[in-house]
């Protein structure tokens, strides 16, 4: 039995460390991409033809195309790009985050979009007659509303992210599951497979019971 | 007003330790794009790929191309730096130069000599045929109407999809490595596995007598090491560095510390 | 001196010809009450009064300074100075559905005002009070009834000191045993010589409460006058269909009578 745990902690170790990883590309991710969404979502209702249809085009092309090609191009391809090309070569964490960010952002943009539409018009009007500007009346009153109305939606996106991150491993960057493959391939057991599968339900139970809270925190 | 400080030094922190942690992980010690970078030889492998490189029960990354890698470097005059990166990404990892060699038990074929430069062969290798000890199969022509399985992307595919007799096999499963492979032919889901016979050894070994190798194997490949198409200075400074290996001994040594004897490949 | 002055306004929405040609005064602390059947452009009206539609061509006065000069209007930063000086109340209230009722009050005052918090806490408390609803402080907005909505509506809407009051509609979605607390409230300010202009189909409120009463029908403003002038000697045969009929329907209502309840 002993040597059972030791062969566990043997394996579970690396993914642990693997999991700090994993952790930072969500955090990093979750941070940036959010703030960077809602950004593409103001574009895309901007009455700047330019600007509406450029948000519009990335949150189609980056929502098109699956993630594992996106962080490969921005690994591989962005340092292949003529005259800029040599100032986008970025090392394999920053890669994995900025494509990440790139991704995700497109997908809170469309939640964020529809977080707007169920915003009632009154409500703006109510703050524009009382004197707040555009800006004060986005972040006092429509947003509130709006983080209620999306929380289900970011919710389920950020749980995908955690799953998502596993794919860091096509640029040679090692989380979870990278730690697991190497222990199934040395000990030709696939028991690994199995403590991975756990660690990653440990993070989306912390996750859910976050969510949970904000959800009952912003219930109105 | 209070709160909304304190959520915004938590986000600062997050953004901050998770970059942290992120970049001063096992990735980006030297991310320089230079070939040749004087002081760094980037070795890039599959760290899950034993015995030629995969990692131990600390972690650390071992094998016998570690190995070899290791005491190239140590003759070069330069640091060795390992690197695991993704085997189907192996040639973009080499032609964008962030690996300056594939050094993983890759198998010298002319499709990959269009795409980049090999050394001298230093490993012989063939593709065996596993099954299980009371399999029916002894020969290749019994994989006549079985399931075959392959490590997918791997010169094992390559080398049955080449040979007649994948065309009378009756299907032909991939794994994403080998041990799902071999994990399936325990169960009986596919009733032969087509392997390096380096790796195949390497398993059976470890595994209990569940499985043999039959002695009729397919086409016979050599191990090389893949550079950078045209970086001839860095060919010709390892091509010395393991000629001088094999010529004072310390690559015998080595191949006998991983195989028990001494099977490196000598023209 | 008039306060508002609309000269000549006009508005479509497409093809639609909403506004025709409107004209009208309003001095300082007249009631004034519009009235007319559905579709008579009445609310869009009232909505080009404080810029929530853009008219296309007339003028609008405020207080002497120009919202819409021959159909031009001035920059933002004027049309917000104007616009501040006024408050709305809505058919369906627009609480911030997110902030207390104090919160509801205090945050214009707060953010666009700078208000300083002792003074701004003291003001809310005293128009809560006027309008009866001082121990609903704390309460979200979703836990209160329709009238007693409305009347945190007209509290935060007097919270930035306007010289004018916009009523749209403000009884429309009331259950009717609940518009008699908010009619009340509008009297009160009625009492105290607030400039108000009120879109209502109260014909009550109208008749005893407002000191000018303006029909409209079709987009234009088919009669005004005093209350007297029009509930009581309609010239227009318009003006006496649409009386008889509203007159007739309201007769069959409970006939709450507002004055039971004085909140000032």
């Amino acid at each position: 039995m002993p040597e059972f745990f030791i062969y566990l902690s043997n394996i579970t170790i690396p993914m642990l460390q693997g999991m700090v990883i994993t952790l930072s590309v969500f955090a990093v991710t979750i941070v940036c991409s959010i703030p960077l969404g809602f950004l593409f979502t103001l574009m895309a209702r901007s009455k700047v033809k330019l600007v509406k249809s450029f948000a519009k085009g990335y949150i189609y092309v980056v929502r098109g195309t699956p993630l594992l090609l996106q962080i490969m191009f921005v690994y591989f391809g962005l340092p292949l790009l003529p005259v800029v090309g040599k100032h986008l070569v970025f090392g394999r964490f920053m890669a994995a985050c900025i494509a990440f960010c790139m991704n995700y952002a497109a997908y809170f943009a469309e939640i964020f979009r529809g977080g707007l539409l169920a915003i009632d018009k009154g409500q703006y009007e109510a703050a524009k007659v009382l004197g707040l500007t555009k800006i004060e009346t986005m972040i006092r009153v429509v947003i509130p509303q709006m983080i209620r109305v999306c929380l289900p939606a970011v919710s389920n996106e950020t749980i995908t992210l955690v799953k998502d991150t596993a794919l860091v491993t096509v640029i040679g960057v090692a989380e979870i599951l990278h730690y697991a493959k190497t222990a199934v391939n040395r000990d030709s057991d696939t028991f690994a497979f199995f403590v991975a599968a756990v660690l990653y339900l440990l993070i989306n139970f912390v996750i859910t019971l976050v969510f949970k809270k904000l959800e009952t925190k912003y219930e109105f | 007003m209070k709160k909304r400080s304190i959520f915004g030094l938590m986000l600062v922190v997050v953004l901050v330790a998770g970059l942290f942690a992120g970049c001063s992980s096992n990735t980006a010690k030297t991310e320089t794009n230079a070939n040749n970078d004087d002081k760094t030889f980037v070795v890039g492998l599959d760290d899950s790929f034993p015995p030629m490189g995969f990692r131990d029960d600390k972690n650390e990354i071992v094998g016998f191309d570690v190995d070899l890698a290791k005491e190239v470097g140590k003759r070069m005059g330069m640091e060795v730096e390992l690197q695991p990166i993704n085997w189907d990404t192996k040639e973009l990892e080499l032609d964008s130069g962030n690996i300056d060699v594939i050094w993983n038990g890759l198998t010298i074929t002319d499709e990959r000599k269009n795409a980049m430069d090999f050394t001298v062969p230093y490993l012989e290798n063939d593709q065996v045929i596993v099954v299980k000890k009371d399999s029916a199969i002894k020969t290749k022509a019994d994989l006549a109407g079985k399931n075959i399985g392959v490590q997918k992307g791997s010169s094992a595919y390559d080398a049955f999809t080449a040979d007649p007799i994948s065309k009378e096999a009756a299907a032909l499963n991939e794994y994403p490595e080998n041990v799902s492979a071999l994990s399936d032919l325990s169960i009986g889901r596919v009733d032969a596995v087509i392997v390096d016979s380096i790796v195949a050894r390497y398993y059976i070994t470890s595994e209990s007598a569940e499985f043999v190798i039959l002695s009729e194997s397919l086409s016979p490949e050599l191990y090389g090491v893949g550079i950078k198409k045209g970086n001839t200075e860095l060919l010709t400074q390892i091509q010395d560095a393991m000629d001088a290996m094999v010529a004072d001994g310390t690559a015998a040594t080595i191949s006998t510390k991983w195989f028990g004897e001494d099977i490196i490949y000598k023209p | 001196m008039e306060i508002i002055k609309v000269n000549q306004l006009n508005k479509s929405f497409g093809d639609n010809h909403v506004l025709k040609d409107i004209s009208f005064e309003v001095k300082k602390g007249d009631v004034m009450a519009i009235i007319g059947s559905s579709g008579s452009g009445k609310s869009t009206l009232l909505r080009c009064l404080i810029d929530l539609e853009k008219a296309d061509s007339g003028d609008i006065i405020m207080e002497g300074k120009p919202l819409l000069k021959d159909g031009v209007y001035p920059s933002p930063p004027e049309i917000r100075a104007i616009i501040m000086k006024m408050g709305m109340v809505f058919q369906h209230f627009n609480l911030f559905p997110h902030l207390t009722v104090r919160q509801n009050l205090e945050l214009a005052p707060k953010v666009v005002k700078k208000e300083e918090a002792v003074a701004m806490n003291q003001r809310c408390e005293a128009y809560l009070n006027k309008v009866g609803l001082l121990e609903r402080i704390d309460a979200m907005p979703s836990t209160l009834s329709g009238g007693e909505k409305q009347r945190v509506a007209i509290a935060r809407a007097l919270m930035m000191n306007p010289d004018i009051l916009l009523f749209d509609e403000p009884t429309s979605a009331l259950d009717p045993e609940l518009t008699g607390e908010v009619l009340s409230v509008m009297q009160s300010l009625a009492n105290e010589h607030m400039t108000m202009v009120v879109v209502t189909h109260e014909m009550s409120f109208a008749r005893e409460v407002a000191n000018k009463v303006v029909f409209m029908d079709s987009g234009t403003i088919l009669e005004e006058g005093s209350p007297e002038d029009i509930f009581i000697h309609p010239k227009e045969k318009r003006t006496q269909e649409f009386l008889s009929s509203v007159l007739r329907d309201q007769k069959k209502k409970v006939p709450k009578k507002y004055r039971l309840k004085k909140y000032c």
